[in-house]
C-alpha cells in the first residue's frame, strides 16, 4: 500500500514538473535569434483537419495536414492580386490557347537529396489525370497530354485553357521515385513528406506539428525562420484565448470584437487584415413567384441595410457589396465605370416600398404586402445551423423584409440538409457565395451559367438560384474564348449589366478572409498596406518574413 | 443458474437490437457526407464543384440499397472491419477508436468509481445520522452541486483554474511536446491534463449516489428486519452495515451500470469543452461530419460497453440478492 | 397505515401540508413558484424585447442593462427572464411524457411478469443500453428542422427507460408484500391491485420519477442547445450559453452573460430536487420532519 502511494506521488511530481517546464520553456526559447541569424520558431495555429490530427501528407487528400510548406507548385498565383510568381518553373509559354510549355528551375532538390526533374512533373500530372480522386484542381478532364524533355514540360489541352492557368499551375509536384512505389496513391498517407519546399516535417503528434527549415532549399537565403510550429486548435474559446495571449504568430479565425479582444492586448504587435474573399449574396429562388418577377427583384436591391449587416452581424469587418457581382476593390480593373458608386446600391426603404407599389405589389389593411395572387407574401430563409454570423445577417434581412410588409422566417437546418435543399432548389431565400477566384470567368459562371444549374428537384452545381438566360450564357462563352484583354473586358461589362438590370441575385457583403498576425518575432506579413498575397499563399509569405527589428 | 442463462440470452438479444438500431439511426435522415467534408474544408467560402467530385470519388459514398448496406454492415462487424473514417480518410475507424478509447476508459473509469465510492459512503453516513447537521449539509449540498449543468461547471473550471489561475492546461490529453508512450513522464503529464475534465464530472457524479444511498438506507433502516435486529441487541454498527447498507446498496449496484451510460454522455460535453481526445469528442465530431462508419463504430463501442456493464451488474445482483434468483426460477 | 391514509379523499390537503411541513421542500416550492411566475409574466417583467438588437453590443452590466448586452446588442437580463419559459416548458412536457411512458411500461412489466415482462424489459434494457446523450445528439443532429419541440420529443423518447426500470423493480418487491397477497386472495383483479394497493405506495416514486425526468429534461435541453443542436434563434438558457460561448463572453469580460443562465438553470433544478425531499416524506412517514 505504502509503495503504491509513493508511486503516485512520483507521478504527480512528474506531472507538476512537466507543467512548469513546458510553461517556462516557451517564451525564453524564443528570445533572440539562433547562431545563424534565424528566428527560432513561430507558431502558425492549426495543422490538420479533425479534432484528432493524423499523419497525412498526401497533398491531394481532402484530409491532408498542412503541406503548403513542404510541396511546391510550378507557379504561385496569389489570391489577392492574382499575380503570377515563377516557382518550380521559371517561365511558361502558350502556343495558341491549347498548348503550354513550362521551363523548369535548375538546382532544385527533393528533401532526400535527389534532384527534381521534368520526370517528376510529368509523373504528377499523369497521376492526377489517371486518378480523378486526386484531382482537386480539376485539371485532368482538360489535360490531353503532358511530356517532358530536359528542363521543359509541355502540356496539351482538349479545349482553350488560357483562362485556367491558375488551376493548371497550382498542382503540387510530388517525387516520382517515392510515389511510383507507394501503392494506391489515393490511400497513400505519405508519412515521410518528401517534397521540394522550404520546410520538412520534424515531429508530429495529436497536439503539435513541428516543421524545420531545409537548409538545402533552392531559395534558403529567403527563409529566416528555423521552425514552424503548429498547435492543434480546439473549438471555440480556448483557441481565442490563446490568440489573445499572443501564442499564435499567425492564425485565421473568426474573432468577435477583434479590436478589443486581440489588438488592444498588444497594440504594437497584434494586427489583423480581413481581405475581401467572396461575394455573399441573397439568392432568391427564381423559379418561385414573386422572385420570377424582375420588377420585384429590382425593388429589393435598395431594401437591405447592407451597412447594418456589415456592422452588426460581421462586426464591421467587411465591406458592403456591389450589385455588379465584382469584388471591389480587388477587381476594380474589370468594373464598368458607368455605374455610380461602383454599383453599390444605397439602403432606401421608401424607394423599395414605392418600387413594390409601382410593380403592383399592394399593401393590405394590416400592412401586409400582397403577392399578385392577392395573398400576403411570406418566405422562409434557410441558413445552416452554427453559421452564427450568417444567422445574424439573415435576421437583419428578415427585419428589412418586415419593413416592406413581408414576413420572413429564418430556419436553421443542419448543414448537410441545407446543402441538399440548396442543390435541388427546395428553398425561398438563402445566402450564396461566389467569386473571389483568380479566374473571372469562373466568378460569373458559378452563379449565372445555365450549365451550372438544373431543374428543380435535380442537384445544381453552383447556380442555385437557377438563373437561366441566353444573353448571360453567350457573354460567358465569349469571355471563355476571348483572345485579348479588351474582348474579355467587354464580356465582363455585359455580365455586370445583367447583374444590375436583371438582378439574378442581390450581393450584400464581401465575406472576409480571417487573418490575424503578430509582429513580435517576425515582420513582413501581408496586410492592407502591403497586400502582396492572401493569408493562404503560405510560400509567398514564408519567403518574405524577416526577424522583427531587422 | 437459469437466472444467469436468461440474463446472457437477454444480452445477446439486446446486442442484436442495439446493433440494428445503430445501423438505422444514422440513416433516418438524408445527407451528403462528401459535401459536408468539402464544406468543412473550405469554411464558408465558395465550394469548388471539382473538389466535391474528387471527395465523392474518394469516399465512395454508398449508393447501394439499404438491405445490402445492412448485410455488409453485419458482415463487417463480424470481421471486426468497421470501415474507413470519412473524416480521417484513409485511416480506418478502428485506428481512430483505438487512439481515443484509452482516454475515455480512464476518465470514465476513475470518475465513475470515485463518484460511486464517495457518494455511497457519504449517503450511508447521512442516512445513519439522519436529520443531523451533517445530513442536511451533505444532502442539500449534493443536491445543489449535483444539479449544476455538467458543461457549465466545465466552462467555469476551464476559465477559473486554467485561464485565470493557470494551474492546469486548457485543453488536450497531453502536453504538445509529449508524444504518447508507456512512460512515467507521459503518465504524469496525462494525469495532469485529466484533472480538470475529471473534476468537472466528479463535482456532480457523487450527488446521485448520495441521494440514492441515503434514501434507500433510510428506508431499509425503517424496515421491520432492521428494527428486529436492533431489538435483538445487535450492535449499532452491525445493524447499519449488515442490514441497512447491504439492502440499500442493491439498487445502487444496478444503478452503477446505468450511470455508466450517463457519465459517458457527460463526457461528450466535457471532452468537447476541454478538447480531451476521447470517444465523446470523436463522437461529436463524427456526428457533425456525418462520418457514418466512425459514428456507427462509436455508438457500438459505447453501447456494448454499457451492455456488458449491465450484464455484470445483473450477475452481481443475482449473487448478492437471492430473492432475484428465486423470482426467475 | 400509510396506504389507507393516502387513498382517502382528504389526500390533497394532506399532501400539500406534508410538503409544506418539510423545510426543504417549502424552499423548493417557493423557488419554483418564483420561476413559474417569472415565466408567466416574462413580457411584463423583462425590461426589453429579448430579441431586439437595438442596443450597443457587448455592454458591461449597468443600471440600464443589469446583466449587460450580448454580442448582438440584446439585453441579457430580458433574455434570462424569457429563457425561464423554455426551460419550464421543456421540463413539464418532457417530464410528463417520459413519466407516462415509464409508468405504463414499468408497471405492466413488473406486475404481469411472464412474456410481457420479458418483452417490455427487453425494450427497457435496449433503451437503457443506448447511452442517452449520444443518442439525443444523433437524433437532434439528423432532424431536418430544429426547435424546442424536437428537443422535447427526443428527450421523451430517450428518457423513460430509467424510470420504467425503477418502477418495475419497485413493483416486483411490492407485489410480494403481505397486503398484496391478501388482496389477491380476496379476489381483487390485477388492475385494482395495481392502482389501489400498489400505486399509493409508489406515489413518491412516481413524483420523484417525474421530478427526476423533468430535471433531466431541463438539463438535457440546455446541454443540447449548448452543443448547438437546438434552434439557436430561440431564447432559452441553453442558447444563451451557446451564444455566450460562441460570442467570446469570457474573452470580452462579460461574466454575467455566461454566469446568469447557468445559475438560473441550477436554481431551477435545485428547486425541483428540494421539492423531492418533501415528496419522499409523503409516502415514507419515517422521513417526515416533526
Amino acid at each position: 500500500m505504502a509503495r503504491r502511494w509513493r508511486l503516485l506521488v512520483v507521478a504527480m511530481a512528474a506531472a507538476v514538473g512537466m507543467g512548469t517546464v513546458s510553461c517556462s520553456a516557451g517564451p525564453t526559447e524564443a528570445e533572440g535569434l539562433t547562431a545563424d541569424g534565424l528566428v527560432p520558431f513561430i507558431n502558425m495555429g492549426d495543422y490538420a483537419p479533425g479534432a484528432s490530427p493524423q499523419r497525412n501528407f498526401n497533398p491531394f487528400s481532402p484530409n491532408k495536414a498542412v503541406v503548403g510548406f513542404t510541396f511546391e507548385t510550378l507557379y504561385q498565383v496569389d489570391g489577392f492580386n492574382c499575380a503570377e510568381t515563377p516557382w518550380l518553373a521559371t517561365a511558361y509559354q502558350w502556343e495558341g490557347t491549347q498548348k503550354l510549355t513550362f521551363t523548369l528551375r535548375d538546382g532544385v532538390r527533393w528533401h532526400d537529396g535527389r534532384p527534381f526533374t521534368a520526370d517528376d512533373v510529368v509523373f504528377t500530372y499523369e497521376m492526377i489525370k489517371a486518378n480523378p480522386a486526386l484531382d482537386l484542381m480539376g485539371v485532368g478532364p482538360i489535360l490531353k497530354s503532358v511530356t517532358g524533355q530536359g528542363s521543359t514540360v509541355t502540356m496539351e489541352f482538349n479545349s482553350p485553357a488560357a483562362l485556367l492557368f491558375s488551376k493548371i499551375a497550382k498542382v503540387e509536384i510530388v517525387p516520382k521515385h517515392i510515389w511510383e512505389s507507394a501503392g494506391d496513391p489515393v490511400r497513400f498517407t505519405n508519412n515521410d513528406a518528401i517534397g521540394t519546399g522550404p520546410y520538412r516535417v520534424k515531429t508530429f503528434n495529436a497536439r503539435q506539428m513541428v516543421l524545420e527549415r531545409d537548409p538545402g532549399y533552392w531559395q534558403a537565403d529567403k527563409v529566416k525562420v528555423k521552425e514552424l510550429r503548429f498547435t492543434h486548435s480546439p473549438e471555440g474559446q480556448v483557441d481565442q484565448l490563446r490568440l489573445e495571449r499572443g501564442e499564435y504568430d499567425m492564425n485565421s479565425m473568426f474573432v468577435p470584437d477583434i479590436e478589443k479582444v486581440y489588438v488592444a492586448k498588444d497594440p504594437e504587435h497584434n494586427k489583423y487584415w480581413f481581405a475581401p474573399g467572396g461575394v455573399i449574396s441573397l439568392y432568391p429562388n427564381l423559379t418561385k413567384a414573386p422572385f420570377d418577377d424582375v420588377e420585384f427583384r429590382r425593388a429589393l436591391t435598395s431594401a437591405f441595410d447592407r451597412q447594418g449587416i456589415a456592422d452588426k452581424a460581421q462586426f464591421g469587418y467587411v465591406e458592403t457589396a456591389s450589385q455588379t457581382g465584382l469584388i471591389l476593390p480587388n477587381q476594380e480593373e474589370w468594373l464598368d465605370n458607368d455605374f455610380p458608386d461602383g454599383g453599390r446600391i444605397a439602403y432606401d426603404v421608401d424607394k423599395a416600398r414605392k418600387a413594390l407599389d409601382d410593380a403592383g405589389y399592394e399593401v393590405d389593411g394590416e400592412n401586409r404586402r400582397l403577392g399578385k395572387d392577392g395573398k400576403p407574401l411570406s418566405f422562409e430563409f434557410k441558413v445552416p445551423t452554427g453559421w452564427n454570423d450568417w444567422i445574424q445577417a439573415a435576421q437583419i434581412v428578415k427585419d428589412d423584409f418586415r419593413e416592406l410588409g413581408i414576413q420572413v422566417d429564418v430556419a436553421t437546418p443542419q448543414q448537410a440538409t441545407y446543402e441538399a435543399d440548396r442543390a435541388v432548389g427546395n428553398y425561398d431565400l438563402l445566402f450564396g457565395v461566389y467569386g473571389g477566384d483568380c479566374n473571372i470567368h469562373k466568378d460569373f459562371a458559378d452563379p449565372l451559367a445555365s450549365g451550372q444549374s438544373a431543374e428543380i428537384g435535380k442537384p445544381a452545381v453552383s447556380n442555385f438560384s437557377r438563373w437561366r438566360d441566353d444573353t448571360t450564357d453567350q457573354l460567358l462563352n465569349t469571355l471563355a474564348s476571348a483572345g485579348d484583354e479588351q474582348a474579355q473586358k467587354d464580356a465582363v461589362r455585359g455580365l455586370q449589366q445583367v447583374m444590375m438590370d436583371e438582378v439574378p441575385n442581390i450581393p450584400l457583403w464581401y465575406g472576409a478572409k480571417w487573418f490575424q498576425y503578430r509582429t513580435k518575432r517576425v515582420t513582413g506579413w501581408p496586410s492592407a498596406e502591403d497586400p502582396y498575397a492572401t493569408s493562404t499563399d503560405v510560400l509567398l509569405i514564408v519567403t518574405r518574413l524577416q526577424p522583427a527589428g531587422s | 443458474m437459469r437466472y444467469f442463462l436468461r440474463r446472457t440470452a437477454f444480452f445477446v438479444i439486446t446486442l442484436w437490437a442495439a446493433v440494428t438500431l445503430n445501423f438505422v439511426i444514422p440513416r433516418l435522415q438524408p445527407g451528403d457526407p462528401a459535401e459536408a467534408i468539402v464544406g468543412q474544408l473550405t469554411g464558408q467560402g465558395p465550394v469548388d464543384p471539382d473538389q466535391i467530385r474528387a471527395v465523392r470519388l474518394m469516399l465512395g459514398v454508398p449508393d447501394t440499397s439499404l438491405l445490402s448496406q445492412y448485410w455488409d454492415y453485419l458482415g463487417s462487424l463480424v470481421r471486426g472491419d468497421f470501415g474507413i473514417s470519412y473524416t480521417y480518410f484513409p485511416y480506418p475507424v478502428t485506428h481512430m477508436i483505438s487512439e481515443a478509447l484509452p482516454w475515455t476508459l480512464v476518465l470514465v473509469g476513475v470518475t465513475q468509481v470515485l463518484g460511486f465510492l464517495i457518494g455511497t459512503v457519504l449517503g450511508a453516513f447521512a442516512a445513519w445520522r439522519r436529520n443531523s447537521r451533517f445530513d442536511s449539509f451533505v444532502t442539500l449540498g449534493s443536491q445543489f452541486v449535483g444539479s449544476l449543468p455538467f458543461f457549465w461547471i466545465a466552462l467555469l473550471l476551464l476559465y477559473l483554474l486554467a485561464f485565470l489561475a493557470g494551474w492546469f492546461p486548457d485543453s488536450g490529453g497531453h502536453a504538445v511536446d509529449v508524444t504518447p508512450s508507456w512512460s512515467w513522464a507521459f503518465a504524469g503529464d496525462a494525469i495532469y491534463h485529466g484533472i480538470l475534465p475529471a473534476l468537472s464530472i466528479l463535482v456532480t457524479a457523487p450527488a446521485g449516489w448520495i441521494i440514492g444511498m441515503r434514501n434507500n438506507m433510510v428506508q431499509s433502516l425503517g424496515e421491520d428486519y432492521t428494527r428486529l435486529a436492533r431489538a435483538k441487541g445487535l450492535s449499532v454498527r452491525r445493524v447499519a452495515l449488515a442490514y441497512g447498507a447491504r439492502v440499500a446498496i442493491l439498487p445502487n449496484v444496478t444503478g452503477f451500470a446505468l450511470a455508466l451510460g450517463g457519465i459517458l454522455g457527460g463526457t461528450v460535453l466535457v471532452e468537447t469543452i476541454f478538447d480531451y481526445p476521447g470517444l465523446g469528442r470523436l463522437l461529436m465530431e463524427a456526428v457533425g461530419a456525418r462520418d457514418y462508419p466512425l459514428m456507427q463504430a462509436l455508438f457500438l463501442f459505447i453501447t456494448i460497453g454499457v451492455l456488458l456493464a449491465n450484464l455484470l451488474a445483473d450477475f452481481l445482483l443475482g449473487v448478492l440478492d437471492p430473492r432475484v434468483r428465486k423470482e426467475a426460477a | 397505515m400509510t396506504v389507507e391514509l393516502l387513498t382517502k379523499p382528504s389526500r390533497v390537503p394532506q399532501w400539500l401540508r406534508i410538503l409544506w411541513a418539510n423545510k426543504k421542500s417549502r424552499v423548493g416550492v417557493v423557488l419554483l413558484s418564483v420561476f413559474v411566475l417569472t415565466a408567466v409574466f416574462a413580457p411584463v417583467l423583462a425590461p426589453y424585447d429579448p430579441e431586439s438588437t437595438d442596443f450597443a453590443a457587448a455592454l458591461p452590466a449597468s443600471g440600464d442593462h443589469w446583466l449587460g448586452t450580448t454580442q448582438q446588442g440584446q439585453d441579457v437580463f430580458s433574455q434570462l427572464i424569457h429563457g425561464a419559459r423554455t426551460s419550464l416548458l421543456v421540463g413539464l412536457v418532457a417530464g410528463v411524457f417520459s413519466t407516462i411512458i415509464a409508468l405504463l411500461i414499468g408497471m405492466t412489466a413488473g406486475y404481469l411478469r411472464g412474456w410481457v415482462d420479458e418483452f417490455l424489459s427487453g425494450l427497457t434494457n435496449l433503451a437503457l443500453v443506448i447511452p442517452v446523450l449520444p443518442l439525443m445528439i444523433t437524433l437532434a443532429a439528423y432532424a431536418p428542422v430544429r426547435g424546442v419541440w424536437l428537443i422535447i420529443f427526443v428527450i421523451s423518447v430517450t428518457g423513460w427507460a430509467y424510470g420504467a426500470k425503477i418502477k418495475r423493480a419497485q413493483i416486483i418487491t411490492l407485489r410480494t408484500r403481505d397486503y398484496v397477497t391478501a388482496a389477491k386472495l380476496a379476489g381483487d383483479g390485477p388492475m385494482r391491485i395495481v392502482f389501489r394497493e400498489i400505486m399509493p405506495n409508489m406515489t413518491s416514486l412516481v413524483v420523484v420519477g417525474f421530478m427526476g425526468a423533468a430535471t433531466a429534461a431541463i438539463g438535457a435541453e440546455a446541454g443540447l442547445e449548448f452543443l448547438g443542436l437546438g434552434d439557436p434563434t430561440t431564447i432559452s438558457w441553453g442558447t444563451m450559453l451557446y451564444w455566450a460561448d460562441n460570442g467570446g463572453a469570457l474573452l470580452t469580460g462579460q461574466w454575467p452573460w455566461l454566469i446568469a443562465p447557468g445559475l438560473a438553470l441550477t436554481m431551477l433544478v435545485t428547486a425541483m430536487t428540494l421539492i423531492n425531499f418533501g415528496v419522499d416524506a409523503l409516502s415514507n412517514p419515517a422521513l417526515r420532519e416533526e
